[in-house]
């Protein structure tokens, strides 16, 4: 035995069932273009016999439902998925920036071309070779310190640029390091409370949770994070094991310099270096204190091997006044070298004779030259060309490695992201037959609330009047 | 798999955005005509090239060194023609004095005659290559050879002046004026005394002395037409050298033209065909078909 208006009722939860799966599709289409959006989809469940109904159950019949519900708005989308995504995203966060370093250093160096250093330095002998056969023509002198400074030179603007290039990864590790990352922890602890506020009132925040997914995402492009799920829905953030976030609180990092200038990120409450494992951020400290610096000490070598070897044979011999004792090269490092003034002033002072007295003898100058085969370079076995080259052929091998890694990021970046999209991402063409779906549902049950009304009309104003 | 509209698109965006790079590259390799502008182009590539430079510019080093020896060691051999044929000259005057029968007035000239002879070994000597004086050992700014009572000083030393013409390979390129020169001047010196004084008997015997002297001029020209003989040769060689680095040098390092603008044609039509597939999967959707 069941009320007249009970198939009313049924009717009506179908409409406003079929309604809210509409607002959901629509939900759906609205976002289907935006990034890190989930797709939504409602679980309708009948509803259960009420009690009354039950009291009276006719114990040879079937159970006569209530109506639809809708059970819940699920976020479709594999948590696991984003688990591996944020890692490839940290991946392509580091190679990214290495292979922007390897690409500048390569750059700067500009081999093989002829305005490279190896070309500089091999011009350098050649002058010196042209003063050893003719000591006492001046043009050539002068030739040899013009090729000298042109060596000096570009070992100081190729030292300087390296320097400008650290200099440039330093700030925007400072900015990074401190201003990304705090202000993205900021809003994952706000979402946190949010989601954790409505989620206990028994509510789904699954836009809420698609944001703080793709804050997260976007962290760990900066930095290796980890996640770990609290039982109220909040996501606790953990950098190199020390709490980032936690429920809705978070610890800040700031920027201190260290000795050497260079900026360290360290947890503001305990001042404790935070330990930078991936990402972008590592990317870039990578960059400045590793990659850069070794080609930078490679230059060093170089211009402090040239001028301790030149300027100890060229002291030992004379010039053409008889002068001895007199240094080639100024400075010690790429950052300083240069022709020695007082050869600058005067050319002749480039001392080119073994000995006093022979204006002819052109064989310390033939010395000289001779350094170019010399296994003068650090470690004793190579030249300093050898050294130079081989330290080119390490650049090149780093930077076409970044390369190929980023690709390889990029590639699996896109595969992990196609089959998320697979999941969680809005097909038109499925939400366009799930608008006519849940449309004729809504007709047919607007039709079923019109046969009752004609049911009911008929009963109500239909029977009882015979003979009125 | 579900598909969605953004997976095609991401995908369509992958693969054009690998095609326009793919292009760009080749693009690059054909205005540059370089395949390796970057080490991480090709890192081996790389080794030989810089490698190759030094090569080739210490190549050209040797060469031009080379010029500067040939030339010197050619002003050389001039010089010491030109002392031979004074000796030979000598040689005739030294016969005739020994004949005995000329009166003392014409043996006083034929000395004279001996004596211009030694001035013009003296110049010989004091031959100039450039502002060098080639005689002179390692003193190449002060003229060699003077003319002083009781014969020729030299000014010079034994110096050598050393030239790399090779690879590790030094050649002295001069000769010091106090090698066979003293011993010509010598001999030429007793020579005009003897004349002058009529002693016929010594003049004759001096004539062999003549000989050994212009004999050791003549070793001294063999050694320096060896040398240059040798620098020729080396020439050769290096021009050679330098011929076939510079063929393997291109061959690393630079784009092979014709490969290159076949990749490109094909590239292009591959990314027009990608493009028109594209064009046709991004747009359709069920909405088309619904009412």
């Amino acid at each position: 035995m069941y009320s007249s208006f009970t198939t009313l009722e049924t009717a009506r939860s179908a409409l406003q069932a079929q309604q809210q799966a509409l607002q959901v599709v629509s939900q759906n289409i609205a976002n289907a273009n935006t990034p890190g959006f989930s797709r939504q989809a409602v679980t309708m469940a009948a509803t259960s016999p009420s009690a009354a109904v039950d009291f009276h159950r006719d114990p040879h019949g079937a159970d006569v439902g209530t109506g639809v519900e809708v059970k819940a708005i699920q976020r479709l989308r594999d948590v696991f998925l984003d688990f591996h995504i944020r890692r490839e995203m940290e991946s392509q966060g580091y190679w990214t920036t290495r292979q922007d370093a390897l690409e500048r250093v390569e750059t700067l160096v500009n081999e093989p071309t002829d305005n490279g250093l190896n070309m500089a330095l091999a011009r350098f002998w050649r002058a010196w070779q042209a003063v050893a056969d003719d000591p006492q023509d001046a043009g050539v002198r002068s030739n040899l310190i013009e090729t000298a400074q042109s060596l000096a030179s570009q070992l100081r603007s190729q030292a300087i640029g390296l320097r400008d290039v650290q200099q440039y990864f330093d700030s925007d590790f400072r900015g990074k390091a401190t201003a990304d990352i705090n202000s993205t922890a900021e809003h994952v602890a706000v979402l946190n409370r949010q989601i954790a506020q409505i989620e206990q009132s028994g509510g789904q925040a699954n836009n809420l949770k698609d944001q703080r997914d793709s804050l997260i995402t976007g962290l760990a492009r900066l930095v290796r994070v980890t996640t770990a799920v609290a039982p109220n829905g909040a996501i606790a953030l953990f950098i190199g094991g020390h709490a980032l976030v936690e429920q809705d609180h978070v610890n800040q990092i700031s920027v201190v310099e260290n000795a050497a200038g260079r900026a360290e990120a360290r947890w503001t409450e305990d001042n404790s270096l935070v330990a930078l494992g991936g990402g972008e951020l590592r990317g870039l400290l990578d960059a400045r204190d590793t990659v850069i610096p070794e080609y930078l000490t490679v230059l060093n070598q170089v211009t402090a091997t040239l001028v301790t070897e030149v300027n100890a044979l060229h002291a030992s011999g004379f010039d053409a006044a008889g002068r001895t004792g007199q240094p080639f090269f100024s400075g010690a490092d790429a950052f300083d070298i240069s022709v020695a003034p007082e050869l600058l002033a005067d050319p002749a002072r480039v001392a080119t004779a073994a000995g006093p007295g022979a204006l002819g003898d052109g064989s310390l100058a033939l010395q000289i030259a001779q350094l170019q085969e010399a296994h003068i370079a650090p470690g004793g076995s190579a030249s300093l060309a050898g050294f130079y080259q081989a330290a080119i052929v390490h650049l090149g091998t780093d930077a076409q490695q970044s390369n190929v890694m980023l690709e390889n990021a990029k590639a699996m970046t896109l595969h992990l992201t196609q089959r998320q999209e697979a999941i969680a991402g809005v097909s038109l063409d499925e939400a366009a037959s799930d608008l006519i779906r849940y449309q004729r549902a809504y007709e047919a049950a607007a039709r079923v609330v019109s046969t009752v009304d004609e049911l009911l009309d008929k009963l109500i104003n239909g029977t009882g009047i015979v003979g009125r | 798999m579900r598909i969605t509209q953004n997976m095609i698109n991401d995908m369509a965006r992958y693969q054009l955005s690998g095609m326009n790079s793919r292009l760009a590259r080749i693009q690059e390799d054909l205005l540059s005509q370089r395949r390796v502008r970057r080490p991480s182009d090709d890192p081996a590539a790389t080794a030989a090239a810089l490698g190759f430079q030094t090569d080739l510019e210490r190549i050209a080093q040797h060469l031009q060194s080379i010029e500067g020896a040939t030339a010197w060691l050619n002003a050389t051999d001039g010089a010491l023609s030109a002392v031979t044929d004074a000796l030979q000259e000598a040689r005739e005057v030294a016969v005739q004095a020994a004949s005995g029968t000329l009166a003392s007035a014409d043996q006083h000239t034929l000395g004279q005659e001996i004596g211009h002879l030694i001035d013009q070994i003296v110049a010989a000597g004091n031959t100039r290559h450039g502002s060098r004086y080639i005689f002179a050992g390692q003193q190449t700014d002060k003229a060699p050879f003077a003319v002083v009572a009781g014969g020729v000083a030299y000014a010079g030393d034994s110096g050598q002046i050393l030239s790399e013409v090779d690879d590790q390979a030094t050649m002295a390129i001069n000769v010091s004026g106090d090698t066979a020169f003293p011993e010509v001047f010598r001999t030429l010196t007793d020579l005009r005394a003897r004349v002058e004084a009529g002693d016929h008997a010594e003049v004759s015997s001096m004539i062999q002395d003549v000989d050994r002297a212009m004999d050791e001029v003549l070793a001294v020209r063999a050694q320096v037409g060896a040398k240059i003989n040798r620098l020729a040769g080396t020439t050769s060689k290096l021009e050679a050298q330098k011929i076939g680095i510079m063929e393997l040098n291109s061959k690393r390092i630079d784009t092979d033209m014709a490969a290159a603008i076949t990749d490109y044609s094909t590239q292009q039509s591959v990314y027009q065909a990608a493009l028109k597939v594209s064009a046709r999967s991004l747009q359709s959707s069920l909405l088309d078909y619904l009412r």
